[in-house]
């Protein structure tokens, strides 16, 4: 038995998705008014951040960019291993009557989308909230669907799906990792 | 990272676990600066505050650290307590056990309670305050509120003013400060300042205008009024001649001294009221971060 | 800017034992000069001539009671200033066990103010140990110091719960301070006598020796372990001394006596005469020579007076009603120096020692007590060689009570000066 790695996407692709997506926000948004992103630690925020460099390009405008981490939200604090590192959550604008794009590397389960949902809502009352991954790797556990995806991959449980981007991980590739 | 399943004290507690407490404060201080200042992250869970030495101020801290993390929260104190009516302490405690608490937090008027209670339940024992012993909390949201605004704690000069021998946040603070490394010294009159200090690494000044000159941090302590009644100094105002910490003091000290106190203050004893403006400001954020500091003991406990 | 010299006088220098024949210079209350041949420098310069007589440092009384305030009839500090000059007496502490009770800063206050106005000689108060000198609760150290006092004493009463004497000494003492402790545990005093046969005769029921001894012992044990300065005052057996003289490795403890345990003993008590009742009462004949043998050994630092003035009144009740004590201003350099120094007991260097030098370190007084250039002009010159009889009418106290009318004395002082002013002249 070993473990097989296949990279899913490279640099380039990443690119291309990030700018296709930055498009597909602002054609579903019919623009940038009321329009805000907030990133998921870690990697969510770093593809926030692309997604406001992108959208200016295109927009001229910065939208307003929050970070969020879901920890005290989890629902298995008392299952997990030693205690998950606590990153920052920072939502420096008021978020009422906003349109929240929320954003994530993965979507897996739905269960840190659905802790995130639940985060925001103690900030205040969005006016709505779009859901951007790059990977959506299916075997939900909950009701959540995505607005903007970026690349499909069906999995089995077995299987692991791993984002790298250059802000953390010094590469920009997502990797399939098989068990065969 | 270990984890543990008490703090009763800073002498037994691990320093990495004390630098997560001071990491995962910084989020909390964040949740509270939130329009809802809640998070789910002890939903389900059950906090009691068993208070056998009446505290207003820190039982209620506990108490809002409990509820902002959505512990169900349940108060047992000294007035209502079975206690009087003749119960003894560890039946006290043995029927609390029966209440299938995940977290007791403690304090009591006779040192090593929490040590004793910790002996005789399944939930974590957290110590506000034991006697004359300790009152780790106090000493964790201190370290954090000088890092916080030094950046480090290593090689501070931090000197403890006020009534040494009957503080258990001086000897909690001196444990703490000390294990990261700062520099710590003690000040005030010779009969409340225990002999033998000075064998724990510890400078002793009674001279107040002596000590004060080089100093990071000053914490001043609370002076309780009946001192000058048993004995240990003959009255508040010959207290205040030596060492309150008055305008002249004050103009004195280095620049950038943060001056600290565990509350709550007497105003015009321990710190003059003409230099209110200058002090209470960080005074109030100690409060602030007792909070955050709580809610991260209760957090990383609930972790076991 | 007013001068002083004092021509031809025998200056004592106490570090070689001699004396020197030099002209000393007094300028701005300072010693100014010593030297041979001092020429006048203007005419606002006085000029004693000082053929004949003695210069020693102003003399210096680590215990004395004054009066004031409550009962300025019996010794005021404007008497009390008198008598201590005539006596040659340039400092005194005056003790607080005064009607109203020197306990708080407010009162040393009022002392020290009341001695500006009133006194030409230094009288600084002695502050109380504990609050009405009830020996329960400690008093305001610092602010008292602040006001003026220069030492804390509970003088008359001993302290006798320990963990009071502890907790005043601590505080005392980590502020710099001075305790003086008068020893005596008042249940082992049960009358007025010592406990020997001579006053089982004469039906004066003892003050036990162990009645001083216990409560030094006890005191130089607290102090030891504080390492706190600590005098103990009048000391009056030999037991004592001996608790002390071990003591004494120890820099920080010291002690003194009374002219009366030097030169008096308990046979002086056969008439009954109050004037010769005192607390601690006159010693055996044993301890007054174990005394002054301490006093040559060096274990007593001091002799100080005790000035204790009563009424006539008071004085002339039964002997057990009468009150302790008696006046001694006056009379403590003429009766040690015919009784002790002429005597052959000690030379005139330690007698000089004990109530200049001693008092001053003890009191942590630099610039007094020695006669040297720089230090204050507290002096006085006295005539060795003149023998007097004290009479009643030399004496300037408001009370009177001393047996020691109509005893000769010997070294008579012929002029005081404190501060660099001539604060009397025979």
């Amino acid at each position: 038995m070993h473990l097989s790695k296949i990279k899913i996407l490279n640099e380039e692709e990443i690119r291309r998705i990030i700018l296709r997506i930055s498009h597909q926000i602002l054609e579903k948004n019919k623009g940038v008014k009321d329009l805000c992103l907030v990133g998921i630690q870690l990697r969510g925020v770093y593809l926030a951040q692309r997604i406001k460099e992108s959208i200016y390009s295109i927009e001229k405008v910065y939208l307003p960019l929050g970070v969020l981490d879901i920890t005290f939200y989890r629902d298995d604090l008392a299952r997990i291993g030693p205690n998950p590192l606590v990153r920052s959550t920072d939502i420096c604008f008021d978020i009422n009557d906003k349109k929240v794009v929320l954003i994530d590397d993965v979507l897996f389960t739905g269960r840190t989308v659905r802790c995130a949902l639940d985060e925001i809502m103690d900030f205040g009352r969005p006016k709505k909230i779009y859901l951007a991954v790059l990977i959506d790797r299916g075997h939900r556990e909950l009701p959540i669907k995505p607005d903007f995806v970026g690349k499909n991959i069906p999995t089995s449980l077995k299987e692991h799906v791993e984002v790298k981007l250059k802000e953390s991980d010094g590469e920009d590739a997502v990797y399939l990792y098989k068990l065969k | 990272m270990k984890k543990i399943k008490h703090l009763l004290d800073l002498k037994n507690t691990p320093e990495e676990w004390i630098e997560e407490v001071f990491k995962v404060a910084t989020s909390f201080k964040e949740v509270l600066t939130r329009p809802l200042k809640k998070v789910p992250a002890l939903r389900g869970k059950t906090v009691v505050n068993l208070f056998f030495e009446p505290s207003t101020r820190t039982r209620i801290s506990f108490e809002m650290a409990a509820k902002f993390l959505s512990a169900d929260v349940i108060n047992f104190s000294t007035s209502v307590s079975s206690i009087q009516k003749g119960e003894s302490l560890l039946d006290t405690l043995r029927n609390i056990e029966s209440l299938s608490a995940d977290i007791v937090v403690v304090r009591d008027s006779s040192p090593g309670t929490p040590y004793i209670l910790s002996k005789y339940t399944q939930a974590s024992v957290v110590n506000a305050g034991d006697g004359t012993h300790s009152h780790p909390t106090q000493a964790l949201l201190d370290m954090f509120t000088v890092k916080q605004k030094k950046g480090r704690l290593e090689g501070l000069k931090v000197l403890i003013v006020g009534d040494i021998l009957h503080s258990r946040v001086a000897r909690s603070n001196i444990e703490g400060f000390t294990k990261f490394g700062a520099q710590v010294s003690v000040c005030g009159p010779a009969n409340l300042i225990p002999f033998y200090i000075s064998d724990w690494k510890v400078k002793v000044y009674y001279d107040f205008d002596q000590a004060l000159e080089d100093k990071d941090v000053i914490i001043m302590l609370r002076i309780q009024r009946e001192r000058q009644n048993t004995g240990y100094i003959p009255s508040l105002r010959e207290y205040r001649y030596l060492y309150s910490l008055n305008k002249e003091r004050f103009h004195r000290l280095k620049k950038d001294t943060l001056i600290m106190h565990p509350g709550p203050v007497n105003w015009d004893i321990e710190i003059s009221s003409k230099i209110k403006p200058y002090v209470h400001p960080l005074i109030l954020e100690q409060v602030n971060n007792g909070l955050a500091i709580r809610m991260a003991v209760l957090y990383l406990l609930s972790q076991g | 800017m007013k001068s002083l010299i004092i021509k031809g006088a025998k200056v004592i220098d106490i570090i070689n034992k001699d004396f020197y024949k030099k002209d000393v210079l007094v300028e701005g209350g300072k010693i100014k000069l010593i030297s041979k041949n001092i020429k006048k420098k203007n005419s606002r310069c006085k000029i004693i001539d000082a053929q004949g007589l003695y210069l020693f440092p102003g003399f210096i009384d680590l215990h004395c009671h004054i009066r004031e305030p409550g009962r300025e009839d019996k010794e005021s500090i404007k008497t009390a200033s008198l008598s201590a000059q005539w006596g040659g007496f340039t400092t005194i502490l005056s003790m607080p066990n005064t009607e109203v009770c020197l306990d708080t800063p407010e009162k040393i206050s009022s002392f020290v103010n009341a001695v500006k106005s009133d006194s030409t000689i230094n009288i600084y108060p002695c502050g109380a140990l504990t609050q009405g000198r009830k020996g329960q609760k400690i008093c305001e150290y610092a602010l008292m110091m602040k006001e003026g006092a220069l030492a804390f004493s509970d003088d008359g009463n001993w302290i006798e719960d320990s963990s009071v004497m502890m907790l005043a000494l601590n505080y005392l003492s980590s502020l710099g301070g001075l305790c003086i402790s008068h020893c005596e545990d008042a249940k082992l005093t049960w009358g007025p006598g010592r406990d020997d046969l001579l006053s089982f005769k004469l039906g004066l029921l003892p003050f036990f020796e162990l009645s001083e001894s216990l409560s030094v012992s006890r005191d130089i044990h607290i102090a030891s372990f504080l390492k706190a300065r600590l005098h103990l005052t009048h000391i009056s057996t030999g037991s004592s001394l001996e608790i002390i003289k071990k003591a004494k490795v120890q820099k920080f403890i010291s002690c003194d006596t009374c002219p009366h345990y030097l030169i008096l003993d308990n046979s002086y008590l056969e008439d009954f005469n109050t004037n010769f009742k005192v607390n601690p009462p006159l010693p055996s004949e044993k301890d007054r020579k174990t005394l002054i043998k301490g006093l040559k050994e060096g274990v007593i630092d001091c002799i100080t007076t005790d000035h204790a003035p009563h009424t006539l009144e008071e004085k002339e009740s039964s002997f057990l009603d009468a009150p302790s004590g008696m006046i001694g201003l006056q009379t403590l350099f003429g009766l040690c120096f015919k009784y002790l120094v002429e005597e052959g007991l000690i030379d005139i260097f330690t007698l000089i020692e004990k109530i200049t030098i001693n008092p001053a370190r003890i009191l942590k007084m630099d610039s007094k007590g020695v006669i040297e250039e720089g230090k204050d002009a507290d002096l006085v010159l006295v005539d060795l060689n003149e023998e007097f009889i004290f009479r009643e009418q030399d004496i300037l106290s408001s009370s009177k009570n001393t047996p020691f009318v109509g005893w000769r004395l010997k070294g008579k002082v012929k002029y005081t000066i404190c501060g660099g002013d001539v604060v009397y002249k025979e």
